[in-house]
């Protein structure tokens, strides 16, 4: 990525989140599902969506609207389930994520996309890699790594625990790894 | 990274073996010196180990193994008695070869060699006189001089990786009036390589009339594993070529084992009459199977040995052997499978161009079956015989006794049960933690033994059987046992037991696995390594498995631990609650009953069974599924741990066979699913566990009692 | 070469020592075949063979498939020459089934 950054252009795939249009770099893309069934996985937050059956492999789908804050998406014919290779440390990991609508492939010249701006974006700044323009739109390119690190998710899964019944249950707290028991 | 010899890895790989086979028999030896074949077995895994050091490069190795197989081959021939000090120190010599084979190489060179040098110090005091110095102190060898020196085959090397060489001669029935000699030819071959011959063919019966006692029956086939050419290998057949019958065909490129070599040859017998293509068609499919067999794990040791031509890495620890031993009849068995596979697909795809679906469901059927076995034999491919780790152990009570100074017989039994590799890899440390337990605090001081009128040496015994789809494994002894009234005063200092309880000795047991009950200066564990039981309890747990302690104060204690047999798969009844499908484990499952629901619905009710009350919990609550509540529901009653739960769904749908896809990372705080399976149709089920489960809806609970009403509360 | 009969354990051994190749070949045959008309329990006792070709090795197998038929293995007396477990060892005898148990302990490299 540090090479494309020097060297010209760079490929993006555009989607849609409600009215916002955001682009990902097409290198984390794995390949693009049409919607079908989530299987739900309680005591998540919400917009983990849940689980889809890709070949065999149960992968996490995330609701990008609802983690952005811009609403839910809904199931039309256009919904689609862009399926992302990530890097979680040294390992490769498959993530979902569910946007209204997948646009196109395009060109963007490196130079062009501008680091975002502090405040007044749509998304948390930490998301975004940077704001690119394509014809007279605006394109929010999404930092990939970092929309789906794990980290993220857990922080978010204490906070959101949406049970009414009970309060959030504090995680035990890990005493030693049980590798280290051992050694 | 991608051009290193991949034989590299696997002459590493047979070495741990060798090495692990040479601890057993030095170890047997101790307890039975009489023992000649293990003393030979302990020569010759010796010789494999510094000949293939030489052959690869592990210099060193083959250097230090130099005169410690020479000791070895004067035990053998009975000119050295056996004796402790020299078992001890062959040992130790067989932990020095281990330390230089995992070590980088070209790293720290010097101290590893100083360390050579003072053990084989030790040995030279076994060396017949004068020849004690072959193994000059190395650090005045110039290093890449040994390798040459110590070239094991009669041939110049060959630059690039040993080949795997298909012989076979079919000697003229005349050869020997030439003046030649299938023998001696045969020996010539046999200084250029390692060799492996199988000799079939018609031989005259002796009192047959047409039995010619100077003829040359049979047919020789060889496989040849050497660095050498081609060229060298057939000049051994020079004089022969015209009237006899040669074929030399390069069959692998790399190095196969030993083990390896006898099973491909062995594909061979009664082909003697076989065309050279016909069995060479044979041999090819048999390497390419065994190879493919060996690709995954190869990579996993190449990607091990990585470092060995890059930059120096931190020296790796002794890592448990990354590749596994398949059995060569499963192995067999997958590839025919396979085959019929391929049949299944072309039934397949005619069936589909005459649209007969009649042809179609049929082969649907063999399809079904065929999947059935493959998946069973898939997974006998991971099942090995624990007695790999049991062995093991053998040598760290020993050690372990030694230092302690106590007497202790240690006795494994049932080393033969299969058990998922998996699992053997993560139940090694709980299980040295146990046995370290008993040696440490279990077993007594030979004087204080004696005193209690018992032998001054001490039992363990390690043992493992298969028990209704289980693996049970038992670690007993016959030590000092454990002091119920002390562990219950530590409960109750620490908390675990209300003061006035009147606690059962099976919960007193159980204390010692809670976390928190403390692990220096009690009863039964380890001082000093900060190591609790409850540890071990949650490893085994994280295998799906059970522990339970028993013992009888003043006779021993005895730990008895259940695993299943696989990881990959789980046996359980599929239930839902609205949308939401579950798998509910076999293990945990004791039955279904049904509820009516009437009125509110409370996470944790209770519900009579036989006779008592159990707590029942709504999944449809505890979830947080969407959907109108039903008025009928079933109830899946599971036991854990010895209390009994029930769970609330909408349906049962049925028994299922469920291959386990662990859920990912991101999902890991949620320890009550074990993973999820893919069904038939494709939809996903999450596969509960059921005693983190019900962990999580107590702890749940007990935050809620807190705040409020104390009346609903799940039985502790 | 040389052949020495006598009993051991109530069964005919029969010796065999010296240059055991192929000019000695068709005697050699004579007294095996002379030897297992005698007991078809034959014992052998390679102990002093000094040299061996394939002849011998083809023998010694052929007699082994001989004692076989009647239902016994052919079965050894004193150790195996060094002579006679090299020329085995190389040329795959030791690994014959009817031999196995015949040339064991004594098969082995190194």
């Amino acid at each position: 990525m540090a090479q494309d950054a020097q060297f010209g252009s760079q490929r993006f795939l555009t989607l849609t989140l409600g009215e916002e249009l955001f682009a990902i770099d097409i290198f984390s893309v794995r390949e693009i599902l049409d919607y079908t069934d989530i299987t739900r996985i309680p005591q998540t937050p919400e917009y983990m969506r849940g689980v889809v059956n890709v070949r065999g492999n149960a992968v996490p789908v995330v609701d990008l609207r609802m983690k952005f804050g811009l609403g839910r998406v809904e199931r039309t014919l256009n919904t689609r389930i862009v399926i992302v290779e990530i890097k979680k440390d040294d390992t490769l990991s498959v993530m979902g994520a569910l946007a209204d609508s997948v646009k196109e492939v395009l060109e963007l010249e490196t130079d062009r996309i501008d680091p975002p701006p502090r405040m007044g974006a749509a998304v948390r700044a930490d998301f975004i890699r940077g704001i690119g323009k394509h014809g007279d739109r605006f394109l929010l390119v999404l930092d990939v790594d970092k929309v789906f690190s794990s980290d993220e998710i857990q922080d978010l899964s204490r906070l959101a625990d949406t049970d009414a019944e009970a309060k959030p249950v504090p995680q035990p707290a890990e005493t030693v790894s049980d590798e280290e028991f051992f050694r | 990274m991608s051009d290193i010899d991949p034989s590299i890895g696997l002459y590493v790989e047979e070495t741990r073996e060798l090495l692990g086979e040479l601890e057993r028999g030095l170890l047997e030896l101790e307890s039975n010196p009489g023992d000649t074949e293990r003393v030979d077995a302990c020569f010759r895994a010796m010789h494999t180990i510094k000949g293939g050091g030489a052959m690869f490069g592990f210099d060193e190795i083959s250097r230090f193994t130099h005169d410690v197989e020479t000791v070895l081959d004067r035990v053998r021939s009975g000119e050295l008695p056996i004796t402790r000090e020299l078992l001890s120190l062959t040992l130790a010599a067989k932990d020095h070869i281990l330390v230089l084979l995992e070590a980088p190489r070209d790293t720290a060179v010097d101290e590893l060699r100083q360390a050579s040098d003072v053990l084989l110090a030790a040995f030279a005091a076994y060396l017949p006189n004068g020849t004690a110095g072959h193994a000059q102190p190395a650090l005045d060898q110039p290093a890449a001089g040994a390798a040459t020196d110590d070239n094991p085959y009669a041939c110049p090397a060959q630059s690039g990786p040993p080949g795997i060489y298909w012989v076979r001669l079919r000697p003229s029935a005349t050869m020997l009036h030439t003046g030649n000699d299938p023998v001696r030819l045969l020996a010539e071959l046999d200084t250029l390589g390692m060799v492996r011959v199988l000799r079939h063919g018609p031989l005259p019966a002796l009192d047959d009339s047409d039995y010619d006692p100077e003829a040359v029956y049979g047919v020789f086939d060889l496989l040849v594993c050497t660095p050498c050419s081609a060229e060298s290998l057939r000049d051994v057949f020079i004089f022969v070529e015209g009237d006899s019958e040669v074929s030399l065909t390069r069959i692998h490129t790399g190095l196969l084992r030993g083990s390896d070599l006898d099973e491909l040859l062995a594909t061979l017998v009664g082909q003697d009459e076989a065309t050279i293509d016909a069995a060479q068609q044979r041999l090819e499919a048999h390497v390419a199977a065994k190879v493919a067999a060996i690709d995954v794990a190869k990579k996993k040791v190449q990607a091990r040995t990585g470092p060995t031509e890059g930059e120096p890495a931190a020296r790796p620890q002794p890592t448990a052997a990354a590749t596994l031993r398949v059995d060569a009849g499963r192995l067999d068995s997958l590839v025919s499978m396979v085959g019929e596979l391929v049949i299944l697909q072309s039934r397949l795809r005619q069936a589909a161009k005459a649209k007969d679906i009649d042809a179609v469901a049929e082969v649907d059927e063999d399809l079904e079956r065929l999947t059935d076995t493959l998946r069973d034999v898939a997974l006998g491919l991971r099942m090995l015989p624990i007695g790999s780790v049991f062995s093991q152990f053998t040598r760290l009570t020993r050690d372990l006794s030694a230092s302690l100074g106590k007497e202790v017989e240690f006795v494994a039994v049932g080393g033969e049960t299969e058990l998922d590799k998996t699992v053997i890899d993560r139940m090694k440390d709980p299980l040295v933690h146990l046995l370290r337990n008993s040696l440490d605090h279990g077993l007594e001081p030979p004087q204080e033994r004696l005193a209690n009128g018992k032998p001054a040496c001490g039992r363990i015994t390690l043992s493992a059987m298969h028990s209704a789809g289980n693996v049970v494994i038992v670690i007993a002894d016959d030590g000092r046992g454990i002091d119920l009234s002390v562990v219950r005063r530590k409960a109750m200092e620490r908390g675990l037991i209300a003061p006035d309880a009147e606690p059962t000795e099976k919960e007193l047991f159980d204390c010692i696995f809670k976390p928190g009950f403390s692990t220096a200066a009690t009863v039964s564990d380890v001082s000093g390594r900060g190591v609790g039981m409850d540890v071990v309890k949650r490893n085994i747990e994280a295998l799906r498995g059970t522990v339970e302690l028993e013992s009888v104060l003043g006779q021993g204690a005895r730990v008895t631990i259940r695993l299943p047999l696989t990881l990959a798969i789980i046996d359980g009844f599929n239930v839902m609650v609205g949308g939401d499908s579950y798998i509910v484990p076999l293990a945990n499952l004791r039955g279904f009953q049904e509820r009516f629901v009437n009125e509110v619905v409370r996470t944790v009710e209770t519900l009579e069974r036989m006779g008592e009350l159990v707590p029942v919990v709504s999944l449809r609550r505890l979830f947080a599924v969407p959907g109108q509540q039903p008025v009928y529901e079933r109830v899946v009653i599971t036991e854990t741990e010895g209390e009994t739960v029930g769970f609330c769904v909408d349906r049962v749908i049925g028994r299922q066979q469920a291959v386990i896809k662990s859920l990912d990372d991101c999902y890991r705080h949620l320890k009550w699913i074990s993973g999820t399976t893919i069904n038939g149709d494709g939809s996903i089920s999450l596969i509960l566990d059921v005693p983190q489960l019900v962990r999580f809806v107590r702890s749940r609970e007990e935050t809620r009692l807190q705040a409020t009403d104390p009346s609903r509360t799940l039985v502790q | 070469m040389e052949l020495t009969r006598f009993e051991d354990a109530g069964k005919l051994v029969l010796a065999i020592a010296g240059k055991c190749t192929v000019e000695h070949a068709a005697a050699l045959r004579e007294g095996l075949l002379a030897a297992v008309a005698t007991d078809p329990r034959l014992v052998l006792d390679i102990s002093g063979v000094e040299e061996a070709d394939i002849t011998f090795l083809q023998l010694v197998l052929s007699t082994a498939h001989t004692v076989a038929r009647s239902g016994g293995t052919l079965t050894r007396h004193g150790p195996v020459s060094q002579a006679a477990i090299s020329a085995a060892r190389v040329s795959g005898f030791t690994q014959t089934p009817q031999l196995t148990t015949f040339f064991s302990d004594e098969g082995r490299d190194g």
